[in-house]
């Protein structure tokens, strides 16, 4: 239909010409009908009088004609806009608070769904990231089920049976000191295998990839580097691919210089290191050491992969049945699942819990405007009768009546693109810089189009109200009653009444969800962790194995640096742990207890262990609850030692003296629960406090910790821990131990030093952050009821003004007009404490797993709501209460 | 006059106002004219349906207009049908026909 095209745009663009076209043809009709009266002898007046009466009137025509015009809905809707601006400006405060209500839901809603859409929706930066899957080893019945890693020899299987990956790939994050521009440094990077690259699809901007050959020991000594790195350590030189660079004390070649957005999983990883495993790596299943990722062939599915992994596992199972029981008790699986999943694991339900506490502000906002549109529409009830009396048929009405509310929404959601843009900037304050891909948190285009929908949206929902009653208008009855009790009919009060009522519930389960944040939060922070955060130094090591690749080197290194450390003026302790509370990595490992037989189907259990020198569970404050610490008797050649955590006591004797029983980790390989004369024995020889080692929350740990002494167990990457003294000065500490450390090794640089009240606190950090936002949102959803609520009484005292004028007149006491509105507020605040208990109810589940030790329906929670909605509404009916008390009863009723 | 007025099949008006324009270009009035002559009286059609109708199809193609002198010399649009309005005017005829050959078979038979 081009013609009907080209009509369209002719319509609309020379619109001016097509109206006086029109005026022109029906002004010619009416004179030559004129002219034909004239001829059958009528006089000119007659004559014009009787064309005009035969056209049927020119108004009319024009107006059919243009009813069928191509573009008329546009134009119309133009003509619309431009009335709707009119009315608008008319009445500034219903404008300006629907407005305001609309941007700062949009804001809202804006900025968390812009972490929601960067973090959760979005796939991983890279070439077709969304193909990639992590496949990780899980043994949920032995306490391992949120381990992300595989074992070297799964990987070999894997490359070979796993035929619906075409690429895949190792790796594991390594910190290694380096010197940058004379400063010993420790750098973040990750060990890869040369697949790795090939497998992003991802190639340096300078130099090459690793080789194939390159993943070999011997031949593995190569870097490449961040582009970051190559401008801190380079200044940005192309020619330093095939430079040497001291890495770990050991010299590697630079062969390539990533690009400047390269970012895999971690922002801070600095450099990349080709991953060779040793001999005895590749065939120790079920030691989880590196992350396994692959890449699906196109048309394949994770569900594909899941099904081959699991194959082979079943295979495997058969191939070593000495370990075929001990998997099949301890739950073993491989989870395959996309990579992104891991990456945002920890604060996925958190953010779509946020999220919804966003949307549900949205929707308060939503009923309070609808209900302010119904008050304004009440008073607008005469001019619509009129405009349908004199003929506007009821679908433009209602074309007007949205398009007036959507105009105002969108210019609302606009605003509140911007402010959610502008609240992004200041997320950290916070913590959400510390959420994972916080780096890449922008608005795109799907951000503006959610939040502009969700505005308009809002715009048709709020006229919904008032469009229901335009059809059911009766414009004669309208047209007789006085225009101001046009809204007082039952119906309406009730509807205005059961939005508020709405409003006020969903306010309440925003409140409950965010008072049982607060609760959960208070709890955690008043949580014993087990040792005594305040007044303790951390501060982490990793030593070059070039340098000291022994054991004896190792322990002599450590007990010199501590000796050093113990010397520094107002240090009170000090010790060395292989893991530090809340420092973000863990090791766990079977042990078994001489004498403890599993029941039937019970799963061998993986414990966190730990290798602590002397020293260290006196510095932490740990408890000690039955024999004694380690000292220096425990050495590496001397009878083994451990000491266990109450959990794990409890576990193995659990009405038994566990002191001196013995305990011993498999290593036989052809059965491991059996010991023989080689089998090396730990006699356990005190019992500890357990340590929350995650967390707070400490939810992970469920068979609790043992410790080895550091000197069994040295290893290269550990952990100072020191007291200071009360008087003492953290930073002047934190300088004196930099240097006694560097005293020693010039070339050792400690990294992560923060002490253990940081480290609470930043393993609390994204409950804080969901906290926050909360309390933002509630806050903003406690203020947008109480607006709810003062309207409804507000309106409900002018429009009876007359009644309580003759109340006043009959003489009744303040205290009864006081009541009178009370009793509205009170059922308003019924209604919604009503529906927002039932809320709760409903959505107890969703927020469960962010609580900690609160019940979702807390009594002290639900209550604590209910006083403050129940404070709320009585502030809110202070002014209209006062505005009833104060009704001159002469004036009222002189009003109508 | 309103008795006179038969109320027109809706699609009638179309075909009528086709046929009007068949023998030579008219303005709204004579168009008017013409079908009540053709229909010897018995169609009268209101211009509160006329123009819309001749909007329409101008849009759809099927009639052009020009403004020129009339047969006294008043300035007036005419409508003149286009070979697509010939060719509609083709395709209504002949649907018209079997529409009437067909009711007048339904109404007549026993």
């Amino acid at each position: 239909m081009p013609g009907r095209i080209v009509s369209l745009f002719r319509n609309l663009l020379r619109k001016k010409t097509v109206k006086q076209a029109l005026d022109d043809e029906l002004q010619s009709s009416v004179e030559l009908l004129t002219e034909e009266k004239m001829k059958e002898g009528l006089s000119h007046s007659e004559a014009r009088r009787k064309a005009l009466l035969d056209l049927g009137g020119v108004q009319q025509v024009k107006e059919e004609v243009r009813a069928i015009r191509a573009g008329r809905f546009l134009e119309g809707c133009v003509g619309d806009m431009r009335f709707a601006v009119r009315t608008l400006a008319k009445s500034p405060t219903f404008t300006a608070v629907t407005f305001i209500t609309v941007a700062l839901c949009i804001g809202a809603n804006t900025a968390i769904f812009a972490i929601v859409n960067s973090v959760l929706l979005r796939p991983l930066p890279g070439p077709n990231a969304a193909d990639i899957v992590l496949m990780s080893n899980r043994y949920p019945k032995a306490g391992v089920v949120y381990q992300t890693e595989s074992s070297a020899p799964d990987y070999f299987d894997r490359l070979s049976k796993v035929t619906a990956l075409e690429e895949q790939a190792m790796f594991r994050r390594v910190d290694e000191a380096m010197d940058v521009n004379g400063v010993p440094e420790q750098i973040p990077g990750m060990t890869v295998t040369p697949s790795f690259f090939p497998l992003l699809g991802v190639y340096p901007l300078y130099g090459r990839a690793f080789d194939a050959g390159e993943g070999e020991s011997g031949a593995n000594r190569k870097v490449i580097l961040s582009y970051a790195l190559w401008k801190q350590v380079y200044g940005g030189d192309p020619s330093a691919v095939g430079r040497q660079l001291r890495l770990d004390g050991t010299l590697l070649s630079v062969v390539g210089v990533m690009p400047r957005d390269f970012v895999f999983v971690d922002p801070a990883v600095r450099f990349w290191v080709p991953l060779a495993f040793s001999k005895e790596q590749k065939t120790e299943y079920h030691n989880n050491n590196w992350c396994n990722i692959g890449r699906l062939k196109p048309g394949t599915s994770v569900a594909q992969v899941q099904a081959q992994v699991d194959a082979l596992n079943a295979a495997n199972l058969e191939q070593f049945p000495q370990f075929k029981e001990i998997l099949i008790h301890a739950g073993f699986y491989s989870k395959v699942e996309p990579l992104q999943q891991m990456v945002v694991r920890d604060v996925k339900d958190a953010l779509y819990l946020l999220w919804g506490g966003a949307l549900l502000v949205v929707l308060i906002g939503g009923l309070n405007i609808a209900n302010l549109a119904l008050a304004r529409w009440s008073g607008r009830r005469k001019e619509i009768a009129t405009r349908l009396a004199i003929g506007a048929s009821r679908a433009r009405i209602a074309r007007q009546l949205i398009v007036e509310n959507v105009l105002v929404s969108t210019a609302g959601g606009v605003v509140g693109l911007m402010l959610g843009k502008g609240s992004l900037a200041v997320l950290s304050v916070v913590g959400l810089d510390r959420f994972p891909r916080a780096y890449e948190v922008h608005i795109d285009w799907t951000v503006v189009l959610v939040g502009l929908g969700i505005a308009m949206a809002l715009g048709v929902f709020v006229a919904l109200a008032p469009l229901a009653s335009v059809f059911k208008v009766d414009v004669n009855s309208m047209l007789r009653s006085g225009a101001r009790t046009g809204g007082t009919g039952i119906p309406a009060r009730r509807l205005r009444q059961t939005l508020v009522g709405a409003e006020v519930g969903l306010a309440f389960v925003l409140l409950v969800g965010t008072g049982l944040l607060l609760a959960s939060f208070r709890h955690l922070l008043a949580v014993d962790p087990g040792f005594k955060r305040s007044g303790v130094l951390t501060a982490s090591m990793s030593v070059p194995s070039s340098k000291y690749l022994s054991g004896a080197e190792l322990r002599q290194l450590v007990s010199r640096s501590l000796e050093a450390v113990r010397s520094v003026p107002a240090v009170a302790s000090a010790g060395v742990t292989t893991r530090i509370p809340f420092g973000g990595e863990y090791d766990d490992s079977i042990i078994l207890a001489e004498g403890y037989i599993n029941k039937p189907g019970e799963s061998v259990i993986s414990p966190r262990r730990l290798a602590v020198t002397p020293g260290y569970f006196e510095t932490m404050k740990i408890g000690l609850i039955q024999g004694r610490y380690f000292d220096e008797r425990d050495t590496e050649g001397g009878p083994g030692v451990v000491i266990v955590d109450e959990q794990l006591a409890r576990h193995f004797w659990p009405n038994e003296d566990p002191i001196g029983r013995r305990m011993y980790q498999p290593d036989n390989p052809t059965n491991p629960m059996q010991t023989d004369a080689k089998t090396r024995w730990y006699s356990v020889v005190g019992v500890v406090r357990s340590v929350r080692l995650e967390d707070l929350a400490g939810a992970r740990t469920p068979f609790g910790a043992y410790y080895f002494p550091y000197a069994e167990n040295p290893s290269r990457v550990y952990t100072f821990a020191v007291r200071v003294n009360r008087d003492g000065d953290m930073d002047a500490v934190t300088r004196a131990v930099r240097q006694a450390v560097g005293h020693i090794d010039p070339e050792l640089a400690l990294f992560d030093i923060k002490n253990m009240e940081e480290r609470a606190g930043l393993s609390l950090s994204s409950r804080r952050t969901s906290m926050t936002l909360a309390t933002i949102y509630a806050s903003l959803a406690l203020f947008l009821s109480a607006v709810g609520i003062y309207g409804v009484l507000a309106y409900l005292v002018t429009q009876r003004r007359r009644e309580i004028g003759i109340r006043v007149a009959l003489g009744s006491t303040s205290a009864g007009i006081v009541s009178f509105v009370l009793r509205e507020c009170l059922l308003l605040a019924a209604l919604g404490l009503a529906i927002g208990l039932a809320g709760s109810v409903a959505m107890r589940k969703l927020i469960a797993t962010q609580l900690y030790d609160v019940y979702p329906l807390d009594p002290v929670v639900m209550g604590g709501v209910a006083l403050v909605l129940g404070i709320t509404a009585l502030a809110a009916c202070v002014v209209p209460a006062r505005r009833a008390m104060r009704t001159d009863p002469m004036v009222a009723l002189r009003e109508e | 006059m309103a008795a006179k007025q038969t109320e027109l099949l809706r699609g009638t008006l179309d075909l009528l106002i086709l046929k009007a324009l068949s023998l030579d270009p008219l303005h709204g009035v004579g168009v008017s004219r013409r079908i009540t002559q053709i229909t010897r009286g018995a169609f009268q059609v209101s211009f509160g349906s006329l123009f819309p109708s001749l909007y329409r199809m101008e849009e759809k193609g099927w009639v052009e207009a020009e403004w020129r002198a009339s047969e006294n010399n008043r300035r007036a649009k005419y409508y003149r049908l286009t070979s697509a309005g010939r060719a509609q005017f083709k395709v209504e005829e002949r649907v018209w026909n079997e529409v009437v050959k067909i009711m007048t078979a339904a109404v007549e038979s026993t």
